[in-house]
Order: C-alpha cells, then structure tokens, then sequence
C-alpha cells in the first residue's frame, strides 16, 4: 500500500467531504423559517450592499495606504528588516477581538481620541479592518518589491536613475500587477469578517452576510435564512476568489531575510516609514494595555472553563492542521491545479458558511451540543491549513528534491526516509506550523460563537460577553490574558523558525 | 567484468544509446560534450533513470531487476551526497546499516574509514561545518563502508580546485587498490585522468560512443582525431 497516497487522498476526500456535507446541511436545513419569496426583501439587498460596500472601502483604505510603506521599505535592505516583517505578520494572527478592542480604547467616548460620531457603524468597522489588514497589504507589497532582481537596482544607481524614475521604471510595474490580487484578496478577507461587524456595527444598519446568518441563526432561530445567507455569502466569496485567480499573493512565511552581516541600517525615509508604521500599529494594543490597567485584575469563576477550552480547542485544531497539511504534501500530486483550488478554496471559502452547513447538519441529526468540540476543532483546522501549508510543502518539496535519489541509493525504507531525512528537516516548520495554527485558533470568536451552546465559552467569546455587558475593563484584561497566551506560542514559533533557519 | 549491452534511454525528447565492456578492477573515465547523456549512463546504470531496452550485466548477471540499492554499484553525484542535517558519523553509518544502528564491529569500521579518509576530527560535525573537499572525502568514505565492487562517479570533484581534484582523485585510486573494485569516472578533465584511467568511453553523439583504451586513445589523437570535440569538452 502507498501510504503517502493513501494519507493524501484521506486529506483530499476530508475537505471534499466537509465542503459536501456543509452544503448538505444547507440544503437540508431543519426547516424552520418563513416563506423563501419572504426572504428576498430590502433586507437581504441592504446586507449584501453593506458587505460589499465594507469589503471594499477597507481593502481600497489598506491598499493606497501600504503602498507608500512598502516602497519606502523596499528601497534597501536593512537591519532588522525581519523583525519589522515578523511584526507586520503578527496583526494577521493575534486575535481580532484585540483590535476591535484596541480601536474603542482609542476612539471610543472614553478613548484617548474619541471620534466626532460614534466609533460604532461604518468608521468604526473600516478602523479596525485598515488596522488588521493595513500590516498585511505592506508586507505583501513590500515582499512583492524585494523581487525586484538585485542586477536591476545596480543598473538603475549606474545609469544615474533618480527615485521618481526608478519608481517609473522598475518598481511601479511590479506594483501595478501586485495591487490588483492584493487589493481583492483583502476585501475577500474583509467580506467575510465577523468579529468585527458583530462588535463594531452597532446595529442591524451595519450587517453583512456573516453576521446575518449568526443572527437568522441565535437570535431568530431562523435556519433557513441562515442557509440562504450563508449561500450568498459562499457564492459571492467564490466569484471574488474567481477575480483572484491563481494569482498567489500571500504566505505567512515572510520573505524578508535575517539580518546580514552587509545589510546597511535603515535610511531616513525608512527610518519615518517605520516608525510611523510602528506607532500606529501599536496604539490600539498599548490602548487596551491601559484600559487593562485602570482597575485591579479580576478572576472571574468562568475563566478556569474558557482557558480549558481555549487550549484543549486550540491544542487539538493545531494537531489537525497540521496533519491536514502534511497530507497535502505528503504526495508529488498534490501539486496538480485542482488540489490547489481546493486548498486555497477552503480558506477562501468563508468559515462561516462551512460551519453554519455543518452545524445546520448537526442540528438536523440532533446533534448540536455533542458536535461543539468537533466542529470548532476542525472549521478551526480547516481555516489554519491554507496559511501553514505554503512552508510545509516548500519544506518537503526540497528534501525530496534534495535527497530522493540518495535515499534511494542507501535503500532507505519509508520509515527511514522519515527518521533520516524528513523528520529532521520538517520538525522546526511543523513547531511553527503548530504554534501558529494554535494562536489563530485561539483568537478564533465567530466559530465558537456559532456553533457553542449558551453555557459554552472559551476565552474570546467570555470577552465578547464581557463587551456586551460594557464589562470594557475586564474584557481588556481578558483579552491582555489571551495575547499573552499566543506571545508565548509566538516566541515559541520564531524559536523553531530560528532552529529552521540555522 | 561489467557488459553494457545495446542500452539505451530517453530524456524527454533526447534518446541515447550504449554499448561497452569493462573489465574487473578497470577504471573507465566517460568524457563527452555537456548533454551527450554521461550522467544519464550512470544513472540508468544505477536504475534512478528508466531504461528503454538493453541490459546490464556484471559478472556474468543482469542487474536489471534488481532494487537500486542491492545493484553492485556505488555511486557519488556532482552534489547532495550527504544528508546536510546529519552528523558526518551518521552519514557514514547509512553506509552500513539502513537503520543507522550500528554493531560494534561497524562502529570500528566507521572510525575506521574516517580515519582512513582523515576524517576523525570531523566525525560529530554536520556537512555543513566542512569544506567542499571535505564533504565529498566524506561521501567517498560512504561508498567505501558500503564495499561495493563498482563505483560511479558523477564529476564528484568537478566544482573543486585543481589541487583537490587531484587529490580526490588520489583517494578514488587508493580505494581502488584496496578494494579492487571497478571505476567509470565521468570528467570534463580529460588531461588529468589520462595517467590513472585504463580506458575511455568518448562521446561523439548521444548515440554513439567510442571505448578506447588509453594507448588507442592517444594514437587516434595525435592522427589529429578528437581535436574540436576535446576543445569542447574541455573549455566548457
């Protein structure tokens, strides 16, 4: 028996399986609800209006506002260039309630700067997705940037090229094909935001597709709105990663180099961008630090079962990950196109589609409360994979590629390619696979907050309780807790990167 | 004696084509222009490459159906002979036991060898922590542990200087006397191997070789023969 085949086609048939069932649970919905021509009212036109709408003034605010950072970082390499990109990463992983939090510390009534209108609604939602997305479109660009070949920059100081002809000449071109996927990419992202629509909206003004279904589902005890909502949703998300393409804009291992020893220190202009880039950043997490601050630390009686829950869900979805990611590699022919797509589609597909399939399923067959863990562990998986996949293959593809012929030469059996050659080479990435998987499971509300039951709770989901009881004080302690937790994983992941790198 | 016969192989849309004997204990150099399929020969002799027809017989026995790892040849590549994340001790007991767990008496062997190979100091360090010679002395000790009776050598000391490549050559030959064993050397240097290679297998076309001994060799080349041919492959 082929095991690598067999574990491969196990990967394949798991999220072929998940993407059937869910719109199996979809189409079987347990029935409840109104009429379907009641559905299609100005309701469901203002929500799907509002996603796009969101979706894109936030992937345009981050796109035109990381262009001018990562030309700036891009004109040359500079010490310390990685520590800025592993920083400009995190802002994708922490946990997004610690943003949304972050942003009301500062623009809220009480905030250091509070807003004229509310930071409730529309301003509010496109702070915290420039926030949260802003970092990532820089880093993107910048990386996109840093492929400008050495040989052209050399020729470019030759011939005397001044910056507006070298950004003429060289980097503009590469800019022009980068902005496009990286611009749909981040409305992709922000039309499927939930976190931030659902504590930031402020009313049923500013609702998108997702928070439509967490609504139809928790508050109406509507499935077959939720259904439908959520079939929208996974429509249109599918038609915008149509837009993307096979374009393959990102992967959380940073292009940006350790320090070199030639590397020069950063030039003035960089020495602003970074700053600058840092400050900001950094004013919404030194905010909710405050906020943490003003009162004495608090205990409450739930917290032992959110941390338990928290960790175990965080522990086994990291596993899974990690291990649905190997099956991805584990076979030459998970390089074809249509593993690919599959792949890539289950983290374009939104989490919020597949879970409400699944759970609709699961509440179909009467098993809401005993698929909690399960259904949490695996979406959670599922959403991680895509992000830790890139490295493991890349991993896997160069011992292969490296060591293939002596293995076979020394007649090294299955087991001993993998205690010899892979085992060795893979464990830094697949620490840093697990590290990563955990943090973002972790931060993770909108699964749980579908999917738990009224006396389920894990940390996220406490601090969200927390919020909407106006608890804001302890929330930020909450959430100060949690961004220890994933500093911790973090450090964690950087070390095995670091023993990767060595 | 090792009986190359009507072999033949394809790479891509390239076809190529062998037929040579050697005898026990011989060293052949292969020498041809890049792409006439020198590395593909040994390669295919190894059974890493597929084989169209043909058969390749030592001693009297086909090897063609047996596992690449059985087959009575050693091999050393241009590059990757060795697992960068293992120690050089390691390495060298892959030699021996698949496993890497070693009896006592390979465990003499492997200090042995490194020490035959002047490897001692070096034995705990990764390939990474050596020089370019040293690292493939270290491979050579590998191949040495594993007592094959032929050896391949893909240009194992081509990205080395002319010092070390002539001592890597003098390492190929002090294994060869101990061993006995059999040599098909594939080289660009031509003028360095004339003095230790028995014979040559020259490549003229990816289908058509010439097995030479050296005096014939040297005959045909001061008849003016080889003239362009020998530029080629020695300017590469």
């Amino acid at each position: 028996m082929n095991l690598p085949l067999v574990l491969a086609r196990l990967g394949t048939g798991a999220l072929l399986l998940t993407l059937v069932l869910a719109l199996v649970g979809m189409a079987l919905h347990p029935g409840q609800g109104y009429g379907w021509s009641s559905y299609f009212d100005a309701w469901l036109w203002q929500i799907i209006r509002f996603s796009v709408l969101q979706a894109a003034l936030s992937a345009l605010l981050s796109v035109v506002l990381a262009l001018p950072f990562a030309w700036s970082l891009a004109q040359r390499p500079f010490r310390g260039q990685w520590l800025l990109a592993g920083f400009l990463n995190l802002a994708f992983v922490l946990p997004v309630l610690a943003v949304v939090l972050g942003i009301v510390a500062l623009f809220g009534r009480q905030g250091w700067w509070p807003l004229q209108t509310t930071v409730y609604g529309l301003p509010g939602i496109l702070l915290a997705h420039v926030a949260l997305n802003w970092p990532f479109a820089v880093r993107l660009l910048w990386d996109r940037l840093n492929q400008v070949p050495l040989h052209h920059r050399r020729l470019a100081t030759v011939l005397g090229l001044s910056t507006l002809q070298r950004l003429h000449r060289i980097e503009w071109p590469i800019l022009k094909t980068a902005t496009g996927p990286v611009f749909v990419l981040i409305a992709l992202l922000c039309f499927s935001s939930f976190t931030v629509v659902l504590t930031l909206g402020g009313g049923p003004a500013n609702t998108n597709l997702e928070v439509a279904v967490y609504q139809a589902l928790k508050y109406d005890f509507d499935a077959r709105g939720a259904a439908l909502y959520a079939a929208f949703h996974g429509a249109m998300a599918l038609g915008l990663m149509a837009l993307l393409g096979h374009n393959k804009v990102w992967s959380m291992e940073t292009v940006a180099q350790p320090a070199r020893s030639g590397m020069q220190r950063a030039s003035a202009l960089q020495r602003v961008a970074i700053v600058t880039l840092l400050l900001t950043l950094l004013a919404p997490y030194l905010a909710l630090i405050q906020r943490a601050l003003r009162a004495n630390w608090q205990w409450p009686g739930q917290l032992n079962e959110a941390l338990v829950s928290s960790l175990g869900i965080a522990s086994f979805s990291a596993l899974v990950a990690v291990l649905l990611a190997l099956s991805r590699c584990v076979s030459v022919q998970s390089a074809r196109r249509r593993s690919l797509w599959l792949d890539f589609g289950v983290l374009v597909m939104p989490a919020m589609v597949l879970t409400t399939g699944l759970f609709l399923l699961c509440l179909r067959l009467g098993w809401a409360r005993q698929s909690t863990w399960p259904l949490i562990i695996w979406i959670n998986a599922l959403m991680a994979m895509p992000l830790i996949l890139q490295p493991i293959k890349a991993r896997t593809a160069a011992a292969r590629n490296q060591y293939q012929r002596l293995t076979r030469v020394l007649g090294l059996s299955r087991w001993g390619a993998v205690r010899f050659v892979y085992w060795p080479v893979l464990w830094p990435v697949l620490t840093w696979a697990l590290a990563l998987s955990a943090v973002l499971s972790l931060g993770d509300m909108g699964v749980a907050a579908l999917v738990g039951q009224l006396d389920f709770v894990t940390l996220p989901l406490m601090i969200f309780r927390a919020m909407g009881s106006y608890q804001m004080t302890l929330a930020a302690q909450l959430m100060v807790g949690l961004l220890g937790l994933c500093a911790l994983l973090l450090g964690l992941a950087e070390w095995a990167r670091g023993r990767g790198h060595a | 004696m090792l009986d190359v016969t009507n072999l033949s192989a394809r790479l891509g849309d390239q076809a190529f084509h062998w037929q040579f004997q050697l005898k026990a204990g011989e060293l052949m150099a292969i020498v041809g222009a890049s792409g006439l399929g020198k590395s593909t020969l040994l390669n295919v002799l190894m059974g890493l490459q597929a084989t169209a027809q043909g058969d390749v017989n030592w001693q009297g026995r086909s090897v063609m159906q047996v596992p690449v790892h059985e087959r009575p040849f050693g091999i050393l590549f241009q590059s990757h002979n060795l697992f960068d994340h293992l120690s050089v001790r390691l390495n060298l007991a892959l030699g021996l036991s698949r496993s890497g767990r070693l009896t006592d008496d390979q465990q003499h062997q492997v200090e042995e060898a490194a020490r035959r190979f002047e490897l001692q100091s070096m034995l705990d360090r990764t390939p990474g922590q050596l020089s370019g010679g040293q690292q493939q002395r270290a491979a050579l000790a590998r191949v040495f542990l594993q007592r094959k009776p032929v050896l391949l050598l893909d240009e194992p000391f081509s990205s080395l200087d002319p010092a070390l490549r002539q001592e890597g050559l003098d390492w190929v030959r002090d294994m060869q006397t101990e061993l006995g064993c059999t040599v098909l050397l594939v080289t660009h240097h031509l003028e360095e191997m004339l003095p230790v290679t028995d014979r040559i297998l020259l490549g003229l076309t990816g289908q058509q070789w010439l097995d030479l001994s050296v005096s014939e060799f040297r005959k045909k080349r001061q008849e003016g023969r080889f003239e362009s041919l020998l530029g080629s492959i020695e300017g590469r």
